[in-house]
């Protein structure tokens, strides 16, 4: 399953982008492969619509959950009609530990 | 400056198919099949939703703009606009398109009392609280959040 | 000739200024329309005896997708510049954002297969309203539930000059540096600022000095409340090289007629001055102009 993780920068110890739609980066994370890309966000700088762009790119990469730390009020209803879960997560956490957390709960 | 923004509608659900259209041939004579009469109508989800709420629900206007979560005047407006576009729709024999509009599907937020992660449960899902599972921590603790407004920008 | 009244901060005084100017210029020269282009709250009526001699509804094009035929191939999200587009081919999904779509009908256009057609969302309504004593009110208003006003004042104001032609129009612009501000003023000849001597006043007013600025568009300013606030905005100003048209004192016997939604030309005849000060300098700028084209041929 592909999930993604706003980001700060393209590190693991970065923090999670507080912003969605104008998050700097998206790490996919695949919970299967265990394999990390980084996106960087085209969108983020884009004067209309960062959100909708956003949506739009990762739900046609198939992404499944988003993590950030809070979402524009137009993206809701749109990931609501996807199905795309949205996951409020602590200011302050960062990607790797996301990662980490996910991957224990496999087990 | 742009207008204040809307508030966002709760609505219980989509409708069932994506529009409507006049069957069979129009009978007035001069009646080219392009232009106006060709043109749809949009419906917004909040205009349907009034009509299923008051019209076939049968609530009157009071709770139903409880149930959409405005306040009376508005729900007035709505449905007012929502008739005058199906009348409009008959009259002119014209198909109708649901469309857009300010709402938010009536989904729940949940937060897990071990990471303190607040999560939506999308359309399809069937799980209840008992057996649900944080997506982050994988933790079973999980309460009802209350203060969704708190999640979201006004962007 | 376009005379557009503006500020950057919002209550300093542009319909105030913009109804006592209008309502003394047509003393002198009739042919003077006033364009309230303030679409969200369009007030310059209240001030006004009108009748409403016509009006129409504003729309603007919103894509319509047709899902039998749409191949979900992206093309309408790869031309929207707004994203107000959304394509997810595996969720069966093509999607218009009515907030974030401007009416430019690139989508339309781009699609391969037919799958988009025009509709028309109502966005605001322009009323032409003539007043007891024979002048015209032209009035832009923009719907509620509409996202941008930009284009029911570009309406409004096409509306006025092939409707009613005049030697004169004055436009009282909506608050605010940004879009709206920019219809309204792009085309003038001239741009009025409304101004208040205080930082909030100053601050703004730089703002829309250097967008007039980078347009190339030529402005003088007022200052209302003169007489109140500090005397920094005068120092910005004359360094800047603006020239200051009037400086009008604050007065509880305007403000009260202001809030009685009379006119202070009609109503205060000593303040008449004012505004026969701001009506000169439009007359010497007209000339310079004139001048200035008349040089060019």
């Amino acid at each position: 399953m592909k999930v993604v993780i706003t980001s700060q920068e393209k590190e693991m110890n970065s923090h999670v982008d507080a912003r969605f739609g104008r998050a700097a980066y998206f790490a996919l994370y695949d919970t299967e492969t265990g394999q990390v890309d980084w996106l960087q966000n085209q969108v983020g700088t884009q004067q209309h619509g960062a959100g909708t762009g956003a949506v739009n790119r990762l739900a046609n990469l198939g992404v499944e959950k988003i993590f950030a730390c809070v979402f524009g009020a137009k993206v809701k209803p749109l990931l609501d009609e996807l199905g795309i879960q949205m996951i409020v997560v602590q200011e302050g956490e960062t990607v790797g530990h996301i990662i980490e957390m996910l991957q224990d709960r496999k087990k | 400056m742009v207008g204040r923004p809307q508030k966002i509608r709760k609505i219980a659900g989509a409708p069932t198919v994506s529009g409507f259209r006049p069957c069979g041939p129009r009978r007035h004579r001069g009646g080219h099949h392009s232009g106006r009469m060709q043109e749809h109508i949009m419906l917004l989800f909040e205009e349907y939703e009034s009509i299923r709420l008051l019209d076939y629900e049968g609530n009157n206007q009071t709770d139903a703009a409880e149930l959409m979560h405005v306040s009376r005047p508005t729900l007035t407006r709505i449905y007012q606009r929502a008739r005058q576009k199906v009348a409009q729709a008959f009259i002119e024999g014209r198909p109708i398109k649901f469309e857009g509009g300010n709402v938010h599907y009536e989904t729940e937020w949940y937060q897990c009392t071990s990471c303190h992660s607040v999560f939506n449960i999308p359309q399809n899902a069937t799980d209840t609280t008992s057996s649900m599972e944080c997506p982050l921590c994988g933790k079973t603790e999980i309460i009802v959040y209350h203060n969704p407004d708190n999640l979201m920008t006004e962007e | 000739m376009k005379i557009s009244i503006a500020s950057g901060k919002g209550g300093t005084g542009k319909t105030f200024v913009s109804t006592n100017l209008f309502r003394l210029m047509h003393q002198h020269t009739p042919s003077v329309v006033l364009v309230d282009c303030d679409v969200e709250v369009p007030n310059s009526h209240v001030f006004l005896e009108t009748t409403d001699r016509q009006s129409h509804i504003v729309t603007d094009f919103r894509p319509v997708i047709d899902l039998d035929k749409c191949r979900f191939c992206g093309k309408c999200v790869e031309y929207c510049h707004y994203n107000a587009m959304l394509c997810v081919p595996s969720a069966h999904m093509t999607k218009m954002l009515p907030d974030l779509c401007h009416g430019c009908t690139a989508c339309m256009v781009a699609c391969p297969h037919g799958a988009i057609s025009a509709s028309n969302l109502e966005i605001g309504q322009v009323t032409a309203k003539e007043t007891t004593d024979g002048s015209i009110l032209i009035e832009g208003r923009m719907a509620v539930n509409t996202s941008s006003g930009v284009p029911v004042i570009h309406d409004t104001v096409a509306f006025a000059e092939k409707e009613y032609p005049a030697d004169y129009y004055l436009l009282d612009s909506p608050p605010g540096t940004s879009c709206p501000f920019i219809q309204t003023t792009a085309k003038s000849d001239l741009v009025i600022l409304v101004t208040e001597p205080t930082p909030f006043g100053l601050s703004d007013l730089i703002q829309a000095m250097d967008t007039l600025d980078s347009l190339g568009k030529p402005y003088c300013v007022v200052i209302n409340r003169a007489d109140m606030g500090d005397d920094q905005m005068e120092q910005v100003l004359a360094d800047r090289g603006v020239d200051v048209i009037a400086r009008i004192p604050f007065s509880r016997e305007i403000a009260s007629c202001y809030a009685g939604g009379q006119l202070v030309v009609d109503e205060l005849p000593a303040y008449r001055s004012y505004f026969e000060q701001i009506l000169e300098h439009i007359r010497l700028i007209e000339a310079n102009q004139q001048h200035t084209k008349d040089k060019a041929l």
